[in-house]
């Protein structure tokens, strides 16, 4: 099959997987105990005043209509309302996005950076010290509560040591660059602001950094289990015997082959490391969707939270076909069909 | 070679960077709050970040500054004799930010349009006015006829934002411009909105020609809202001068404030009053004598030592700073005898009951006091239930005697300077329902005391009034009343004109204010 | 982070498996050898062989050691606590906020009490959650899994279908969204996590049911007249044992990392309870100038999750021997 059928296929698929999707957050949306009408009616509302606005926002409506709005609402960028702030869900998300979608980026990056290197090296130092020394490290920073360690790094450099800010995305007084993408690194760089580019780094990089710890443990164990298993592979015992040096060999033949594998667990971590973002956001202020998620949840506000499961969703599908694909590219045998 | 060049690069911006950027400008203010302004519409909005919001970018007929009520865009005004007609002239040189003039129409189209959303802030003028109260004699004289006597009128019109009707009428929408209005200001304030990148900062730009003028030797050019949800983020911002105030320091770290010497720590006792409010028609906290001994439970004295924040422990149902406190009232103290006794005169006398203690979630400073009251009644065997809740849901169980909880902590500020915002919406029982009066008391004298007081001019017959009611009720003890907060505001010794306003305990009025030799 | 670390979805793809997964429409996972099929007795040979291997591997014998002293913290916990009862709503305020001594060896909190009876009282508590979450998921996910596999047909679409659909959101989103409409409290949040967490071992129980329905010994257990329930609990499942109690190990330690998360955010347990990630929470005003209140439970997190995954990371080279070499 050709590969434009495939991704339309793939496409396709998500729908349905979407539609139960959002049945699942509606139910769950349905199920509060609290009186979510209360919260936006505000303290001194009578009894009519929280009515009008059920009916405001549907909830008068029987459950299976209420539903029918919302899903339809969805494709046609409608969203819902939030009760609490009374915004578009969907212009909320799309405030929020950028900025977690930066943080969790530059969290695989370098999670990728640090975990690859280090199943290599685990894999040609097989059981021996560099080996364990790899093993024992990504388990133990894996270990860590994210949000503890957020703290504890932020206190150290932001506080201590004054290398780091404290939090936020960039200081008060500097203008956001112009927003293209919302990604302020990319922003910046489009605009030749090189100096705002530098603050903004400088801001991004220790809730990357925290927040990448997470992935590191398995990307190092993956690079290094299927570089073991490229290193046994026939042709790289017969190039070695025809006297290919050895890191020639490691860079050019094994790790590209090796880094198929690893991709998957790399996408696989994109996902994780976004849900993960949402405790490290609320240490660095980090004004993400993280932020905007607790607060909702903490409020009993869940138009923003079935908004963010849906975006999540939609996200962690795009990435898996992504994936897929990128696999084709590196591994030509691999036939889409 | 050229990846090693990008990584020099990249490290070298790490740590440079933002050593060439400009930390502070002049007469900029960069505020430091606690909370999000996730609403600047007058009609809905209402708690401390909203007012500090609402007061930079809309005028109110009268204004706080400090503890007195100026007027503001009121020149001068009239009442009759029972407090009912209200009639005020307006400076004529005002206007709004779009250069149109704010006119008594349309000071009459805000409170009437405060009045038919019916949000937080209307519950001031609910009682008193209906849709026909206010009207526009002339361009700039409004009248208000009060459906009934209310002597402490001035007292609510500082909330009273007057909005551009022609900016909201054009984004009327289906709400009464409500989603127009939550993001965008229409007001004649000295300042309007800048920056505004929510949930993070938000900028206001001060008015060059500002007609009313500023009070100040010099003004802002304009502040920064700056959301920092974590207090010891504030603090660590202040002290490295990247903020000029942070308004939720913790009392812990006051030290640290104190002994910079380019900070000043602000601290004022105020009205912001804490009390249980103990369910008087519930099934155990019905009981008088239950009630006495859960108030003599609870560990004051403990209390203010583990309140992160400064507090003063109220003498009875009113502060002793406030108008109409009746000095010499009894009131309980920690004393397990006393509550043992008082419990043997129960229906319970060995205990064995659980009490439900419902508080702000999230919220330490209700939390401890619930903590400490628990291991008070544990002594008595009485087990206590803490119950974190959402605000709203609170807000929900005072609906009704039957939904209301046996313990509920409640914050109340009282919203002017008079007797009546203390007592009446507590302890009156038409006011049932409210959060204020969550523990629905009852008592047919003090109903009648409370009414009277409101229709009478003369100071000392009020006051014999409010005595007397407050008398009646402390003898009952329907709450256990525990302290009023002082509030604390730590700032850089540069900013200059900061005035303590007790109605308004953390809002501060920016356009008082300016910066010198930051 | 860490916690998103969690999610189920690791397993399809196990880590250390290196084929790379045939891509759609068979689902990753389909049809690998579980590792140890195979009949009764060479099943306990494996499982000699593997407890020989397991007790040579150094770090995961520090890990089930690390393991035991919790459980003797967690059982002993009245007896090594000095102040039991600060972690049951006792309170000491004149001795409130103070750094760790002699006789508050973790310091104090804002209302006195000694943290280190709190997170001595608290082990009890997250062994607790990790437990009944991961029995939870596993009891939901072994049983759709199974079905799935076994039966087949349009049940095993129809299952896996909504497997996906909770496969799509990272777990702690979903788990955030449930516990917080399910109510704060530390029940609610078990159950919430414990409803994100079973898609994985259903995927993981499903493709191992689906490669054991071919084994010789299953057929003959047909040949010979046995019903479907026998054929699952007598056959094939126990052969499916040892990934699931991998997967199990592994998963535990997230499991009391993503309660942990949801007690910090304040969707977990509630006051006086001595939860680890709310004591963080709590400290985390006070931090970093009273740093032990957050400190030292999340110290205890770590030590918790720490010693499962080395636990966890020694099961997995012995009960699937292919992911180490």
């Amino acid at each position: 099959m050709n590969i434009r059928f495939y991704i339309l296929r793939r496409v396709a698929l998500i729908i349905p997987t979407l539609i139960g999707l959002s049945i699942l957050t509606f139910a769950i949306a349905r199920i509060v105990p609290g009186d979510p009408v209360g919260l936006a009616a505000g303290p001194r509302a009578t009894e009519e005043i929280k009515e009008a606005l059920r009916r405001e926002f549907g909830l008068d409506q029987p459950l299976p209509v209420q539903y029918v709005d919302y899903i339809s609402g969805l494709f046609q960028g409608d969203w819902g309302q939030s009760l609490y702030t009374r915004r578009e869900v969907l212009g909320d998300l799309r405030t929020f996005w950028p900025a977690t979608l930066e943080l969790t980026t530059a969290a695989v990056i370098i999670a990728t950076l640090l975990g690859v290197p280090a199943g290599v090296i685990s894999a040609m130092y097989r059981n021996r010290l560099p080996d364990h020394v790899a093993r024992v490290l990504s388990l133990f920073f894996v270990s860590f509560p994210s949000f503890w360690l957020a703290m504890i790094f932020q206190t150290w450099f932001g506080r201590d040591l004054g290398w780091f800010p404290i939090g936020k995305r960039l200081p008060v007084l500097v203008a956001p660059p112009p927003a293209t993408t919302g990604l302020f690194l990319v922003d910046s760089l489009v605009q030749l602001d090189f100096e705002t580019f530098a603050v903004s780094l400088r801001h991004l990089f220790i809730p990357a950094l925290v927040l990448s710890f997470g992935a590191f443990a398995s990307i190092t164990r993956i690079t290094r289990a299927s570089m073991v298993e490229a290193l046994e592979k026939d042709f790289v015992r017969m190039e070695r015997a025809i006297g290919i040096p050895y890191r020639v060999i490691i860079f050019k033949y094994v790790l590209r082959n090796a880094l198929i594998a690893t991709i998957t667990v790399i996408s696989l971590n994109f996902g994780w490391l976004m849900a993960g973002a949402i405790l490290i956001e609320t240490i660095f202020d980090w004004p993400g969707l993280g932020l905007y998620a607790v607060h909702a949840s903490l409020s009993l506000d869940f138009q923003p939270i079935m908004g963010i499961a849906v975006l999540y969703g939609i996200v962690f599908s795009v990435v898996n076909i992504l994936t897929d694909i990128v696999y084709g590219i590196l591994d030509p045998r691999i036939r889409y069909g | 070679m050229f990846k090693r060049t990008l990584f020099l690069c990249l490290a070298l911006s790490l740590l440079l960077g933002a050593s060439s950027i400009v930390m502070a400008q002049d007469n900029i203010l960069l505020y430091g709050g606690n909370q999000d302004i996730d609403n600047i519409d007058p009609a809905t909005g209402e708690n401390y970040s909203i007012n500090a919001a609402l007061r930079s970018l809309y005028d109110a007929l009268f204004i706080y500054r400090g503890s007195d009520t100026q007027p503001h865009l009121v020149e001068s005004w009239e009442v009759n004799d029972d407090a009912t007609v209200w009639t005020f002239s307006l400076h004529d040189n005002a206007v709004f930010h779009d250069g149109s003039p704010v006119t008594a129409e349309a000071v009459v189209y805000s409170f009437n349009r405060i009045l038919a959303i019916s949000g937080p802030p209307s519950w001031r003028w609910e009682t008193i006015a209906d849709e026909n109260t206010a009207q526009a004699l002339d361009a700039h004289t409004v009248q208000f006829t009060l459906t009934q006597p209310y002597a402490p009128f001035i007292g609510t019109l500082p909330q009273l934002f007057v909005v551009n009707p022609a900016i909201v009428e054009a984004n009327l929408g289906d709400d009464m411009g409500q989603t127009y209005l939550k993001q965008n200001a229409a007001g004649s304030g000295p300042f309007t909105q800048g920056r505004w990148e929510i949930g993070n900062i938000y900028e206001f730009v001060a008015v060059d020609d500002y007609w009313a003028g500023w009070t100040g030797d010099d003004h802002l050019d304009g502040f920064f809202w700056v959301i920092q949800r974590d207090p010891a983020t504030q603090l660590n911002s202040l002290l490295a001068g990247e903020t000029h105030i942070a308004d939720t320091v913790a009392g812990s770290d006051k030290e640290k404030v104190v002994d910079s010497p380019d900070h000043i720590w602000e601290e004022h006792g105020g009205f912001f009053t804490n009390t249980l409010k103990m369910n008087n028609q519930g099934e155990y906290t019905s009981d008088i004598h239950l009630r006495k001994a859960v108030a003599h439970a609870m560990n004051y004295e403990a209390m203010v030592a583990a309140q992160d924040v400064p507090i003063t422990i109220l003498p009875g149902p009113t502060p002793a700073n406030f108008v109409g406190y009746v000095e010499g009232l009894a009131y309980p103290a920690y004393d397990l005898d006393l509550a043992r006794e008082h419990l043997a005169q129960s229906p319970w006398p060995d205990g064995g009951i659980t009490l439900d203690y419902v508080y702000v979630t999230e919220f330490p400073r209700e939390e401890i006091p619930g903590l400490i009251l628990l291991e008070g009644l544990a002594q008595l065997n009485i087990e206590l239930n803490m119950i974190p809740m959402l605000w709203p849901d609170m807000v929900a169980s005072c609906a009704s005697p039957e939904t209301g909880p046996d313990i509920i902590n409640i914050y109340t500020l009282p919203p002017f300077l008079d007797p009546d915002a203390h007592l009446y919406n507590q302890y009156h029982s038409a006011q049932w329902g409210s959060f204020n009066s969550c523990s629905f008391y009852s008592n047919a004298r003090v109903d009648e005391l409370l009414d009277q007081a409101r229709t009478i001019g003369d100071a000392d017959t009020r006051q014999a009034m409010y005595t007397e009611a407050q008398e009646l009720i402390a003898a009952e003890q329907p709450s256990v009343w525990m302290y009023t907060e002082d509030s604390s505001m730590s700032l850089n010794t540069c900013v200059k004109g900061f005035r303590y306003s007790p109605m308004y305990p953390l809002t501060v009025l920016f356009q008082d204010m300016w910066m010198d030799g930051c | 982070m860490a916690e998103g670390h969690n999610h189920p979805k690791s397993l399809p793809h196990k880590e250390g498996e290196t084929s790379p997964p045939t891509i759609s429409p068979a689902r990753p996972g389909e049809g690998r050898d579980p590792g140890m099929g195979g009949a009764h007795s060479a099943r306990w040979d494996n499982l000699a062989r593997g407890l020989y291997r397991f007790r040579s591997n150094r770090l995961s014998m520090l890990g089930l050691l690390m393991l035991l002293f919790i459980l003797f913290v967690a059982v002993f916990a009245p007896w090594i606590a000095p102040f039991p009862e600060d972690a049951s709503g006792a309170t000491n305020v004149l001795e409130r906020l103070q750094a760790p001594s002699e006789k508050h060896l973790f310091g104090t909190d804002k209302i006195g009490r000694d943290i280190f009876s709190r997170v001595v009282m608290g082990t009890g508590l997250a062994l607790q959650v990790g437990t009944v979450i991961i029995l939870l998921a596993t009891t939901i996910g072994v049983t759709i899994g199974a079905i799935s596999g076994y039966a087949g047909g349009w049940l095993d679409d129809l299952l896996m279908r909504i497997t996906d659909i909770f496969l799509t959101v990272p777990a702690l989103v979903l788990a955030i969204a449930i516990s917080a409409a399910l109510g704060k409290g530390i029940i609610n949040a078990m159950i919430g996590i414990s409803l994100v967490w079973w898609p994985g071992f259903a995927r993981l129980t499903r493709s191992l049911v689906l490669s054991l329905r071919e084994e010789p010994f299953v057929e003959a257990a047909y040949g010979i007249g046995a019903g479907h329930a026998r054929i699952i609990f007598r056959h094939i499942l126990p052969n499916a044992v040892s990934p699931i109690i991998i997967k199990m190990t592994t998963d535990f330690g997230f499991a009391v990392l993503t309660a942990a998360a949801l007690g910090f955010i304040g969707l977990g347990a509630q006051p006086p309870t001595p939860e680890w990630g709310a004591m963080i929470n709590d400290g985390r005003r006070y931090f970093p100038d009273e740093w032990w209140i957050a400190t030292f439970p999340g110290l205890a997190i770590w030590l918790m999750v720490f010693s499962w995954n080395l636990i966890g990371d020694g099961l997995r080279d012995v009960l699937d021997p292919r992911s180490r070499r």
